[in-house]
């Protein structure tokens, strides 16, 4: 009987005001055990309030139920754990005095199996109101993120300033490169590269037909070889050499042979003891005078 | 002993009577250039005969003496006939630089050059006479009425060498 108004007041203190403590806390001073009782039960009161609540402003309801519940059972639990306290203070101060030791000692094991008890409820209290906590999340997470406009945020946060804060010379700075590049084989890499392939693509992609004929359009190969004839002044040679080689030499032959006739001409008009022996051709004509056409038959 | 001749002077005197050494340096080459003919075609016998009877080995024909002499009296009369007629210049005279021409300054023909080869080679000692001649003749020239020049052949040659030259000389 006691522990129902108890539990009646205290859940007209969580649905009502759950301020007063003061006065929840008195009436189970008589008596260590209700409170245990009453802390078990705000929380399914209030999961019930909540799931009864009308709607509209269903959310913000569930929450101050959750609220009310849980702080509700937080001063259940320690109205009756401070209840339990002075229980076993007074019993302990029974023992001492030793007027009733058996009930002082079944009210001290009553007590402490009460005590039990209301550890229990807490747990039990805590974790029901964790799954109430989360259902409520649950359901308020999406309602809330559906609202958002996350693209909006998105676009107002300024990455070019994110990029400006982020120090890149500290970041290479930090990494060893010689580390990475020791890590890369280049063998392979070069193993796999087909580079006969890369290399005839590359030639197919060149014309080199066009590129001949342009670099020969634009050497103008005659001029070249005209002026490095003119440097040769390989007519000249040629001119020089023939007349060198064969004319000077077969006319200096032919000289020779001039003057030997005339030695000799000149050395019989002496032993025929002729005239004209003296630069006279034999025919009695000057040298270098004309030419002996008359000579007769 | 008179100043040489100078090779100005040497062109004055194209179309002259030539000396007894000229004409004898001529008639040297082209005793060389027959007897190398002669043992080239010696030795072109030899091999068609090898080559139609090889069982037999090579060697060079060995003709009689008076047949050798005879071949090589043919092939020069042959030789001298071919040289003459025409231009007038053997190989030989033409190296010395000669030309045989008839007396009034014309080419030889055939008739007169053959008949002047065979007294050539059948009469040589008869070149002497140019010794005695005051007119530079053999004996055959004054029998045949021909006569032997100066004449390079190559006188059109040495100007246009010349003016080559001065337009070169002229072009730096």
């Amino acid at each position: 009987m006691v522990l129902g108004a108890i539990g009646r007041g205290l859940l007209r203190l969580g649905s009502e005001d759950p301020d007063p403590p003061a006065h929840a806390g008195d009436p189970p001073a008589d008596a260590g055990d209700p409170p245990a009782d009453a802390g078990n039960r705000p929380a399914g009161t209030a999961s019930g309030d909540g799931a009864a609540a009308p709607g509209g402003n269903m959310g913000l309801l569930t929450l101050a139920v959750v609220g009310v519940g849980a702080e509700v059972t937080r001063r259940a639990v320690r109205v009756a754990t401070a209840a339990a306290d002075a229980a076993e203070h007074g019993a302990t101060i029974l023992m001492e005095h030793r007027p009733v030791p058996d009930s002082v000692q079944r009210l001290r094991g009553g007590v402490r199996t009460w005590g039990e008890r209301g550890q229990e409820a807490l747990h039990e209290g805590g974790s029901a109101a964790v799954d109430l906590g989360l259902n409520v999340v649950s359901t308020v997470v999406p309602a809330v993120t559906s609202r958002l406009d996350i693209d909006a945020i998105v676009e107002q946060v300024d990455i070019g300033r994110i990029i400006d804060r982020v120090d890149l010379n500290e970041i290479v700075s930090r990494l060893d490169l010689n580390a990475i590049a020791d890590r890369i084989d280049i063998e392979r890499i070069v193993q796999r590269l087909d580079l006969a392939a890369i290399a005839s693509s590359v030639l197919d992609q060149l014309d080199l037909t066009s590129i001949t004929q342009s670099v020969i359009e634009q050497l103008d190969l005659t001029d070249i070889a005209r002026r490095v004839m003119d440097e040769l002044e390989l007519g000249e040679l040629i001119r020089e050499s023939s007349s060198t080689v064969t004319v000077e030499a077969v006319d200096a032959l032919r000289v020779g042979g001039m003057n030997a006739d005339r030695f000799v001409a000149q050395l019989m008009n002496r032993i025929l003891l002729r005239r004209g022996g003296d630069g006279h051709a034999p025919d009695g004509s000057e040298v270098t005078g004309e030419p002996p056409g008359g000579t007769g038959p | 002993m008179t100043a040489g001749v100078r090779p100005e002077e040497a062109r004055a005197l194209q179309g002259q009577v030539a000396g007894f050494v000229t004409r004898l340096a001529a008639n040297i080459i082209d005793m060389v250039v027959l007897a190398i003919t002669w043992v080239g075609l010696i030795a072109f016998i030899g091999l068609v005969r090898f080559i139609a009877h090889p069982l037999k080995g090579w060697h060079l024909p060995a003709p009689p003496t008076w047949e050798s002499g005879l071949s090589i009296m043919v092939l020069a009369i042959l030789y001298l006939t071919i040289g003459w007629s025409g231009t007038g210049r053997s190989v030989g005279k033409r190296m010395a630089g000669l030309r045989v021409q008839t007396s009034t300054s014309h080419d030889l023909k055939s008739g007169r050059a053959l008949s002047r080869a065979i007294l050539y080679v059948v009469f040589p000692i008869g070149f002497l006479w140019v010794l005695i001649s005051r007119k530079n003749k053999s004996l055959w020239d004054i029998v045949l009425a021909t006569t032997v020049t100066y004449d390079w052949g190559l006188r059109p040659a040495p100007p246009r060498v010349a003016a080559a030259r001065e337009e070169s000389a002229r072009e730096r």
